[in-house]
């Protein structure tokens, strides 16, 4: 006799939503997003992604699975990722100043049932729809015609006509809330997915660590594909505070963006403030309307933090840190005038300390521990450890370790792949990365990932890159090394910048003899970025 | 400093060749303007002219164009 089928009834608990939703009826007319200085209150947000998740569910005739956020800080873009929600889908943010094959490939391996799309983003979306794959609900809410849309799409009066969806599909704490690629070391982008568990155990730290209140007003200057910007929407948006988008322009002159906004939280990479030091605007008190200053992403230099908080004195200032497989941030270290410098290794702030419920090991290449005041790989357990990879269970179960040691039942680390130490004061310092695993301008990188690529071109045997120059533990771009016969280096460069995004693409591509090798006979790595200082 | 020498300053700074540098050439619209490169090409001109420019005028500055109208002024 057949199975029945597997029958969850599923009760809608806590989720990433929770927060919105709550806030959207307790304040209904408060700011909640402003972009290009328009402002949007939480009602009309609501009533926004409530009619674009009726019309998916309507159309799908079931709740959606995955849906991707096509665009590039528009109103559509924040709204998409709360229609997803709605839908009781996964969200898959995606950027149209990506390269073609990268949107792609993300789209092949979400398995998208629907994708929301900005106006900016409309000239890429036919390009990245594959036409062998089966049509897409395309749902476009700044086109108002048809002409105006790329391909058969859901356009803006229709939108506005659908009724608001007002029974939402349940969520469950472990359902994935949202689907992020990160730079994949075979060639192809790596999917993180994280659940509402996950999330909601960061938003719950965040809002109680800084106090968050409906009064604050949070810059949002992460990419959305990266998953800092979910510190920028929903920490936000689970008190009723309001958000503020900036623009590419914005990001040249911050400091005018914060006094005129009279912005409380700011959180970027610390290549921001470090880029105001080298003009000069990060003066002394010109930030008092701050009084929680956030830098992640990349390393973070003590005479960045200071200048900050001389620029901010009313702010505390924090160097957060985390991988995505760990949910936006893990540790954190609040900079202190007086006696962090003596703290500072290599001139940068320590990452700090795990947030509670959180553990942390530092592990030699098996695992072991290592003794107090030695260095090794920073492992991090708790309710903010994802599921795994992507439809990867190899490379889940490289990553995702039960450390040898524990008791019943065992925590699940993540290893993080960075080299750590650990202070007396139990402070954690990020010492640099134990694979080839770069930082350039605050994205993860791959190096393998560029070399995959380099290594497309037929006559090119071996290729190597490199981050350079690299400042404060960051590099500023890409340089490859390839060797072989009779390489096309023009169609090197030109592949690289079809599929690879912008700060991935090699600045320059040096055609050599033959690799330099170490005394064990692997590629001198260190001898390649020395030749580049010559 | 000659409308070439203005040209030199944007193409050393946007890793272009001069002849690359046309006056529609925008922040954003090519992956070598991106912000590190605008505030070194701000820093540039500001050392070869002598000026300085304040985050308002950064953000005005976002074309060959107008880079040139700013340098224009500042050498009148």
């Amino acid at each position: 006799m057949d199975q029945a089928p597997l029958l969850i009834d599923r009760v809608d608990g806590r989720s990433m939503r929770s927060g919105f939703l709550l806030s959207a009826s307790r304040f209904p007319d408060a700011p909640c997003l402003v972009v290009k200085g328009t402002t949007y209150s939480y009602a009309d947000m609501e009533a926004c992604a409530r009619r674009w998740a009726g019309c998916i569910v309507r159309t799908l005739g079931r709740p959606a699975r995955r849906v991707g956020v096509f665009g590039y800080r528009s109103q559509a873009s924040y709204a998409g990722v709360l229609a997803a929600l709605f839908s009781g889908a996964t969200f898959v943010p995606l950027n149209p100043t990506f390269p073609r094959e990268r949107t792609r490939e993300m789209i092949r391996q979400a398995e998208l049932d629907a994708i929301i799309v900005d106006a900016g983003a409309q000239p890429q979306l036919a390009d990245v729809l594959d036409p062998s794959d089966p049509p897409l609900l395309v749902l476009a809410p700044d086109s108002e015609t048809p002409g105006d849309a790329a391909v058969p799409a859901v356009l803006a009066a229709d939108l506005a006509a659908e009724p608001a969806l007002s029974d939402l599909p349940p969520l469950l704490p472990n359902d994935i809330a949202y689907l992020l690629f990160t730079s994949g070391s075979t060639g192809r982008p790596k999917g993180v997915p994280v659940t509402h568990a996950n999330a909601c155990s960061f938003i719950d730290f965040a809002v109680g660590h800084y106090g968050i209140t409906a009064e604050d007003r949070f810059s949002q200057t992460f990419d959305q594909t990266f998953d800092l910007s979910i510190f920028d929407l929903f920490v936000a948006w689970e008190k009723g505070a309001s958000v503020y988008a900036l623009q590419p322009l914005d990001l040249i002159a911050p400091a005018r963006f914060i006094t005129r906004n009279q912005l409380t939280i700011w959180f970027s990479v610390p290549s921001i403030p470090a880029l105001m030091r080298r003009k000069n605007t990060l003066k002394p008190d010109s930030l008092p309307s701050l009084r929680v200053s956030l830098f992640c992403g990349e390393p973070l230099p003590a005479e960045t933090a200071e200048a900050w908080q001389a620029a901010a004195p009313q702010s505390v200032v924090e160097n957060l840190y985390g991988p995505t497989e760990l949910t936006i941030a893990c540790l954190w270290y609040r900079w202190n005038s007086h006696s962090s410098p003596a703290t500072c290794v290599n001139g940068l702030v320590p990452i700090g300390r795990p947030f509670p419920g959180l553990g942390a090991a530092v592990v030699d290449d098996s695992l072991a521990t290592v003794g107090a005041g030695g260095s090794g790989e920073l492992c991090v357990s708790g309710p903010q450890t994802t599921p795994g990879y992507w439809r990867d269970p190899a490379k889940t179960a490289e990553r995702f370790v039960d450390l040898p040691g524990q008791s019943f039942p065992p925590e699940r680390f993540y290893r993080t792949g960075d080299r750590v130490t650990r202070l007396p004061s139990g402070d954690y310092v990020y010492l640099g990365r134990t694979d080839h695993q770069i930082k350039v301008m605050g994205f993860r990188v791959e190096l393998g990932e560029i070399e995959a690529c380099l290594l497309s071109e037929p006559n090119t045997v071996q290729a190597v890159a490199v981050g350079w120059p690299v400042k404060d533990g960051s590099a500023e771009g890409i340089v490859a090394f390839v060797s072989g016969t009779d390489i096309d280096l023009d169609w090197i460069r030109k592949e690289a910048g079809k599929r690879l995004p912008a700060y991935m693409v090699p600045r320059e591509v040096r055609l050599v003899e033959s690799m330099p090798l170490n005394v064990n006979g692997k590629i001198d790595r260190l001898a390649l970025t020395d030749s580049l200082s010559g | 400093m000659t409308t070439t020498n203005i040209d030199e300053v944007i193409a050393q700074a946007l890793k272009l060749a001069p002849d690359q540098v046309r006056d529609d050439l925008a922040y954003g619209s090519i992956p070598t303007w991106d912000s590190l490169a605008h505030v070194s090409l701000m820093l540039d001109i500001e050392s070869a002219y002598d000026v300085e420019i304040d985050e308002d005028t950064m953000v005005e500055l976002t074309t060959v164009g107008a880079i040139k109208e700013f340098v224009g002024g500042v050498a009148a």
